[in-house]
């Protein structure tokens, strides 16, 4: 099974937040590294 | 929420934190209201993020066997209280530290779905990067 690799670059595309607003996901790791946590439940 | 709990020490660690879940804006929104998040949830009810990053779905075993049920009976002896998994519940969760140059430095693909990595764990990566030199910080 198939895994993406550290050291690749990391997928980037334009994700939707809890406010509605649009944002490309790479703009959250411009400034500061980035702790992308996938959840399977919100709560 | 661990996360939430120790996310003064992710600030100090130098790192953004955002979350992701299968759920709609309107769960997100009343799940960072019951836990007062201050970071970004991100809504993907469609799993495109999750493909994206490789993140599977797991078999029933991975999401319901006698190990992971006894895992969730102690969280909640802890205090903490099963979530109702929404769009998919065999989806299995990760976590990916991305660096500034917009490269993936750690990846954590959980087995099953009480398996993730230890908050200490994670807050310890910028040090190890930080010795290996390979963390590229603005800071």
């Amino acid at each position: 099974m198939a895994y993406i690799e550290t050291h690749k670059k990391a997928p980037d595309a334009e994700v939707h937040l809890s406010d509605r607003t649009a944002h490309t996901l790479s703009s959250f790791w411009k400034e500061r590294p980035l702790l992308l946590v996938f959840l399977r439940h919100f709560g | 929420m661990q996360l939430h709990n120790a996310k003064e020490k992710f600030n100090e660690a130098g790192f953004s934190l955002v979350l992701v879940g299968l759920g709609t804006a309107d769960q997100a929104e009343k799940f960072r209201a019951e836990f007062s998040l201050s970071f970004p949830v991100i809504c993907d009810p469609g799993k495109e993020l999750y493909r994206m990053y490789d993140l599977k779905s797991g078999s029933v075993a991975s999401v319901a066997s006698p190990s992971v049920l006894l895992k969730g009976l102690r969280a909640m002896s802890m205090g903490y209280r099963p979530g109702i998994p929404q769009a998919d519940v065999m989806q299995l969760p990760g976590v990916f530290l991305i660096d500034t140059d917009g490269s993936i430095r750690y990846s954590y693909f959980s087995k099953d779905a009480s398996d993730h990595p230890a908050v200490d764990e994670l807050l310890n990566l910028k040090k190890m990067f930080k010795e290996s030199g390979t963390m590229n910080s603005k800071q």
